[in-house]
């Protein structure tokens, strides 16, 4: 104190602190160097697309090699997270941050239609639906919007907000004949009509936000709410046929498999019901958030956490099928893809970007890590 | 810690109030002015503590005692300030007890940002992470928030767009209406706290310019962060410089009567 009077210390501190308030802000706010969402993985053929970040990756599934990248250089206006859809044309169809929905050549990554589609008002999150001639774009804005897949020229846009919970819409649609049925965070799944997107049905209020696609099964439509909740709606006229409660936001898409559906809550608990009616078969609990769909086949349902978690579940009573389970380390929210063997998994780690994880033995590995540009 | 103490009470306050209000459009902004209101009214103590010592410290240095002081140590900077300690402590007032609104408003506008962008959670990996700091008690149901307060997405920076200034250039993007009323508030306000009057032309010289920096930080603040921080501090500011005028009076009146 001797040094430095209480005055010219009581300034020197606010000045200090006001200087290093816009960083504290930034830094711990987590917005500004934090990825906003997970990878976003798709296989055709022998190709693994991944959406992440700054890029678009294409990786051939059976060398882990990097065959393209879109852009080729990143862009900071650019980043990418749904994951991509591709038609039997040869287009790799990704939405963007940037509220853009680009066409790549599934060969070169080459952009393919004259200019990427710009109308949307916000980020696309969802991954994009081929239907036919067309691709279903779920916005952020609360519209879905139709375009022709050749062109990207708009066939129809409609917006879809049943109340005034905001609408944004997260998730890709689905479509059985001529219906498109499609979750909205306002808390509403929505029938449309596909050739003009004129609205057929909409449910009553869920009791939560619905972030991920709905499941169809039998006649029902199957969602995950977070009112903690996972709702079966009838397809013909959007009553809902039963509610089974969970102890968390059911964040993803139930699997169905075999007339059961298998799913997780945030609470990390693992659940396993009757599709028809909703009665209960099994719920485990395993370590970490669930924010992803389960991969599903005869001889295991296969689960991953926000902990890094890999769990391999019997499909018919819940119990462990491999002696321990996989810890990768990385927050796992992107939904496993089970392929030849193995599954492959998108996550937010430094050094990696796809993991893959043998299904008989449980073992694991980086399988994909972008090269710096 | 940080999410326990400071993080998870701010959500889920704003949630609450939210929800009492009746979660419309404008309700999060009603909400997030109504939560400043009580952080000021539980703040006010040291509000108090603070305006206090800082009047004191003004007559201190109006005093005959000091400028004797300054005259008679003039060649003498470390017996000056011992005195000075001396003379601090027989008035009662104590050097560091200016710093704490400060200080308590920093953790307090850091998790107020935090709030404000995590319970809008306009990506997948916010609104993930809302889930783990929503109390079992605060309903679901609520998320998504409305975003909007009038004009304002509370998520985004403010900007005001005046379809007649779309001739300006530089103003093509909006004025920034709330970055200039936060600096034009801090200043005023800064004023009313912060001691003026100083024999000593080096503290003096640092005093003025805090007066200036502080507004300027914190209108950068405004003007780069989310509208729903600009409003925290449009609303702070005002009941500040209220509660200055008010507790300046008071004291005169004590010190009148």
């Amino acid at each position: 104190m001797s040094k430095l009077s209480g005055k010219k210390f009581y300034v020197a501190s606010i000045l200090g602190l006001l200087l290093i308030a816009p960083l504290l802000l930034t830094g711990c706010g987590g917005s500004v160097f934090a990825a906003s969402s997970w990878p976003g993985p798709t296989i055709e053929g022998s190709t693994l697309y991944v959406a992440y970040g700054p890029a678009v990756y294409a990786i051939d599934v059976e060398s882990g090699n990097e065959l393209w990248r879109f852009p080729a250089e990143p862009d900071r206006m650019l980043s990418f997270y749904a994951p991509p859809a591709v038609t039997e044309g040869g287009l790799v169809i990704v939405g963007g941050y940037d509220n853009g929905v680009y066409a790549l050549d599934a060969d070169t990554g080459a952009p393919s239609w004259a200019s990427a589609f710009q109308d949307a008002k916000d980020r696309i999150i969802g991954s994009p639906l081929v239907v036919g001639n067309w691709v279903l774009v779920p916005s952020a804005d609360g519209r879905l919007y139709a375009l022709d897949v050749d062109s990207g020229e708009p066939v129809w846009e409609k917006p879809f907000q049943a109340s005034e919970v905001p609408g944004p819409l997260w998730s890709s649609p689905i479509v059985d004949e001529q219906t498109i049925y499609l979750a909205s965070l306002d808390h509403h799944v929505y029938a449309i009509d596909l050739s003009t997107g004129d609205e057929i049905w909409r449910t009553v209020d869920l009791g939560g936000a619905i972030s991920d696609s709905p499941t169809l099964s039998d006649g029902l439509i199957l969602v995950g709410t977070f009112g903690e909740s996972l709702v079966a709606i009838d397809t013909l006229d959007g009553s809902v046929q039963w509610t089974y409660e969970t102890a968390g936001w059911v964040w993803s898409s139930p699997v169905v498999f075999d007339g059961v559906a298998y799913f997780g809550d945030t609470t990390g608990i693992a659940y396993a019901v009757e599709a028809e009616n909703g009665n209960e078969l099994w719920q485990k609990t395993i370590d970490g958030s669930i924010g992803a769909s389960p991969a599903v086949d005869e001889n295991g349902v296969y689960f991953v956490t926000e902990t890094g978690v890999v769990h391999a579940a019997d499909p018919s009573s819940g119990g462990a099928v491999w002696p321990n389970d996989a810890n990768l380390e990385a927050k796992l929210l992107s939904d496993p893809i089970l392929y030849n063997g193995q599954l492959f998994l998108g996550a937010i780690v430094q050094d990696c970007v796809v993991y893959a994880v043998d299904i008989d033995s449980g073992r694991s590995g980086c399988f994909f890590s972008p090269a710096e540009q | 810690m940080w999410n326990s103490l400071i993080l998870k009470p701010m959500i889920n306050a704003l949630l609450l109030i939210y929800k009492l209000l009746g979660t419309g459009p404008n309700t999060f902004g009603w909400a997030i002015i109504i939560f400043t209101v009580l952080v000021r009214l539980i703040t006010l103590p040291f509000t108090y503590q603070s305006m206090k010592s800082s009047m004191i410290m003004q007559e201190l240095q109006g005093s005959k005692k000091w400028k004797k002081l300054q005259e008679k140590y003039k060649d003498d900077r470390q017996k000056l300030a011992e005195e000075q300690m001396k003379l601090y402590q027989e008035k009662g007032y104590n050097p560091f007890s200016g710093c704490l609104p400060t200080l308590l408003n920093l953790p307090i506008i850091l998790g107020l940002y935090q709030a404000i962008i995590r319970t809008m959670a306009a990506t997948p990996v916010q609104l993930l992470d809302l889930s783990k700091l929503i109390y079992p008690f605060t309903p679901t149901s609520l998320i998504p928030l409305n975003s909007t307060f009038f004009y304002m997405n509370l998520g985004q920076p403010e900007r005001l767009v005046l379809p007649f200034l779309n001739g300006i250039s530089f103003l093509q993007g909006g004025i920034p209406l709330l970055a200039i009323v936060v600096a034009v508030t801090s200043y005023f306000q800064s004023k009313l706290t912060t001691p003026t009057t100083s024999s000593d032309q080096q503290g003096s010289g640092m005093m003025q310019m805090m007066t200036i920096y502080m507004p300027l930080i914190m209108g950068y603040l405004a003007f780069t962060f989310s509208s729903g921080l600009a409003i925290y501090l449009v609303v702070s500011n005002i009941l500040g410089i209220i509660q200055g005028v008010v507790i300046r009076r008071l004291r005169e009146n004590a010190a009148a009567g």
